[in-house]
This record gives structure tokens, C-alpha cells and sequence, in this order.
């Protein structure tokens, strides 16, 4: 994800009310072909995780605003860059959200705001598989044989004798075993209802994460590591809420 | 509602700001329309699709015998691009169909169109993609046929496999066709 590699020289408009008033300032227009621009929002970008670290161990209290600093730069970075053509913002939610876990200055209120991140990472996946059910996906037998198709149309007619291609075919060509991967995908999502319930399942549930993160990039194409940083919560859940107000 | 007691009894703000957050989330969620960052909804594929008699398929100038060598960040770069200028024009009519409609209702002052609609000729899209391209594919692109890029061709599924007329990434004898 770097803004000077991908060189932007137009944008898409998406249908969310944040990104418009976003887009009355005009960032995005002012980066397309503005090489300084690219260089300027990548140092801005990837310099924050350092700002923070240096005002962390400078002086704790500067924290909640270096965090400020970088939610800002990194919404912008990340409305920006989604709006060049590029993967969509859903996967950088992140992004977004993290730095206000970072504003924390007590342990506790960290605490507090991790145990948040995890509850929103479980419903991210929760919710994948209800909407599934939801928009029918979950009842079309030819559901994975279509988007396999829609997915890899350009691929498979450009490369026809690849073994990836004759793969992806025997799995369109096999309904069935599509379509119990497509529920199996749906299962796994489900499963992160459990999260809610208890801790006790988290590690199994990284694992999942991990395996639903591995089959999409192997069976669809989809690098979706992006959404990585969200199953942090899971490392943490071992622990419990710290006694008293301690600052650090 | 167990946790966001426990914030609640810590840090009455931390907790509003919390439901808060998790309010406008299920609102979304339960509309499932426009969305407001940083609450989205995960579809994640789960409106029904099927397989169609034909798709539009593009190649973008680009040597088919290298597609394969490509990684899947790489062939996102060099068909999501295509597929994304190619719906440019939807940019104009959700500007004028509802960014305004929008922004008119919420009296709010009216958007610039230079934010929401982005303009760009073809011409300038082809000589801008083929330097965007040659930035990360493995050889000089060559074309003879700009036009190639963002000209979309059919594939018909036959129930066995993706076909696409000939000439479009074969000539007349079938052979692959390299652009150079």
C-alpha cells in the first residue's frame, strides 16, 4: 500500500456519506498525478507508528494526541486511497479505527478499547455470514461456480492450460463441492458468534481467521491481509482487566 | 451488554462512545444500502449470483503468456483499473441522482462537481495505463492496437470452459498474440 506506486490519475465515487463531505476537499483530486503529493501522504503515512513510539517513550502524555494526528492522516491516507483504483475501504477498516485504541493513555481505558477491537472484529466476520443469508447467497447451489466465474473470467481465458485454470474449472464443473466450499465459508463465519459468548475459543478462531485469509488468497485471488491488524484483540483476550487506575 | 456495563461503570464517555458506535453499526447493517465510514457492511459475495451465458473480459494490452506469472496483487492492478475506469460514468450519475439530492435535502451547500465526477478521455487513459503498467509487469508493453486496453470481448461459457472469439487473445491460426 503505497500511494507513489500506484500513481493515481483518476477516482471512483462510492456510496458512503463520510467519503462525500470527505470529498469536498478536494485531497483526492489534488493528489492525481501529484508525484510530491504521493510522497508527501506515504511519508505522512508510514511515519506515524514511529511518532507514536517516540512520544510513548518521550512522554506518555503526548499520546492521545499523537494518536489524533495519526487518525487523521490515516483517514485520509485511506478515503484517498480507495478511492484511486485499488481494493475496497472495508478492508482497511484497521486503519481507521485503530488509533483510537492508541489514544489510551491508562491501561484500563486500553483495555477497554481492545476488548472493543475484538468484539467488532467478531462481528465483521458474524456478519459476512448473516448477510449471506440474508441476500440468499447461502441458498443458490451455483453460487461459487458464478463467482469463481466472474472472479477469474480474465484469467482463465488468457491462460487456458494453466493448472490453476483447470482447476478453477473442475471446481465450477462440480457444483456440489463448490457450493459446500461457499457454506463451509459461511460456517467458519459463523462460528465467530461464539466470541461473544466466550473467550475460551479465541486461539481457534485466529486460526480460522487464518485459514479463511489463506483459501481466499488461493482459491480467489483475493490478498485480503489488509484486515490482519483486526484479529490483534485475539493475542490479548488472555488477559484480564487491570486492577486500579494505572496510568502506564 | 455485560462489557459495555463494566466500561460504563469505569468511564461513562468511553461507554456512550462505545454504543454509540455499535448503534449506528446495526443501523447500517439493518439498512444495508448507503453506508457512512467508518461503518460498512461485509457482504463478502452474498447476493446471489449465477453463472451467465457470457462475460465481458478484458486483457489490456497485456501479453496473455505473462498473466499467469503474475501475482494476484499485480492482475487486481491491472483489471480492477480497467474495470474502474471503464464505470467512470456511474461516478457522474450517482452525482447527479444522489450526492445532490442528498445535499439539497440536507441544506447543505451544493458539491462541486470536479470533487465527485472524474474526466478522462480514453486517449488519455492508454497512454496513462501503459506507463502505469510498464511501472510493474516484467516487460516493455508495445501496443499496436491502443485500443486493445479497455476494449472489453465476450466469453461465452460452454459449460465446459471460457471462450472467447478468435483474435481476441489468439489470431486467425489461433496462436496467442503478442503485442509487440
Amino acid at each position: 500500500m503505497w500511494m507513489y506506486q500506484m500513481q493515481p490519475h483518476f477516482f471512483n465515487t462510492r456510496f458512503d456519506g463520510t467519503t462525500w463531505l470527505f470529498m469536498q476537499t478536494g485531497i483526492h483530486q489534488w493528489l492525481l498525478d501529484n508525484k510530491a503529493g504521493w510522497v508527501l501522504f506515504d511519508v505522512l503515512f508510514y511515519s506515524m507508528p514511529l511518532l507514536y513510539l517516540l512520544a510513548y517513550k518521550r512522554n506518555i502524555k503526548w499520546i492521545p494526541w499523537v494518536a489524533f494526528v495519526m487518525l487523521v492522516v490515516n483517514w485520509a491516507y485511506a478515503q484517498c486511497y480507495t478511492l484511486y483504483p485499488t481494493n475496497s475501504i472495508e478492508g482497511h477498516v484497521g486503519w481507521l479505527l485503530y488509533p483510537f485504541v492508541l489514544m489510551a493513555v491508562r491501561l484500563k481505558s486500553f483495555y477497554f478499547l481492545m476488548n472493543a477491537m475484538r468484539y467488532f472484529f467478531l462481528f465483521f466476520f458474524a456478519s459476512a455470514a448473516i448477510w449471506k443469508l440474508r441476500q440468499g447467497g447461502a441458498f443458490n447451489p451455483e453460487q461459487m461456480s458464478g463467482i469463481l466465474l466472474m472472479q477469474h473470467k480474465e484469467y482463465l481465458v488468457s491462460a487456458p492450460e494453466n493448472w490453476f485454470t483447470h482447476f478453477i474449472y473442475w471446481l465450477v464443473k462440480h457444483q456440489i463441492v463448490g457450493y459446500c466450499l461457499y457454506l463451509g465459508s459461511m460456517v467458519l463465519e459463523l462460528t465467530f458468534i461464539a466470541g461473544f459468548f466466550t473467550k475460551k475459543y479465541d486461539r481457534l478462531l485466529l486460526l480460522l481467521f487464518f485459514a479463511f485469509l489463506v483459501m481466499d488468497y488461493f482459491i480467489m485471488r483475493i490478498p485480503y491481509f489488509e484486515i490482519l491488524p483486526l484479529a490483534l484483540p485475539l493475542l490479548f483476550s488472555k488477559y484480564s482487566a487491570p486492577e486500579g487506575a494505572s496510568s502506564k | 451488554m455485560v462489557f459495555l456495563k463494566k466500561v460504563y461503570r469505569y468511564n461513562k464517555a468511553l461507554a456512550i462512545g462505545m454504543l454509540f458506535f455499535v448503534l449506528v453499526q446495526l443501523f447500517c447493517f439493518y439498512k444495508g444500502g448507503m453506508v457512512f465510514s467508518p461503518w460498512y457492511n461485509y457482504g463478502m459475495y452474498s447476493e446471489v449470483i449465477k453463472i451467465e451465458p457470457h462475460y465481458e473480459v478484458y486483457h489490456g494490452g497485456y501479453m496473455p503468456v505473462f498473466l499467469r506469472q503474475l501475482s494476484p496483487q499485480r492482475e487486481d492492478k491491472m483489471y480492477h483499473t480497467i474495470h474502474q475506469f471503464k464505470s467512470l460514468a456511474m461516478n457522474d450519475s450517482l452525482f447527479e441522482n444522489e450526492i445532490m439530492r442528498i445535499f439539497r435535502k440536507l441544506h447543505l451547500p451544493d458539491p462541486k462537481p470536479e470533487n465527485f465526477k472524474s474526466s478522462i478521455s480514453k486517449t488519455d487513459f492508454r497512454i496513462w495505463y501503459q506507463r502505469y503498467q510498464l511501472n510493474w509487469s516484467r516487460s516493455a508493453l508495445d501496443l499496436n492496437k491502443p485500443e486493445d486496453v479497455d476494449n472489453p470481448a465476450p466469453a461465452y461459457w460452454n459449460g465446459n470452459e471460457l471462450f472467447t472469439p478468435r483474435g481476441f487473445f489468439s489470431d486467425s491460426n489461433d496462436n496467442p498474440i503478442f503485442f509487440k
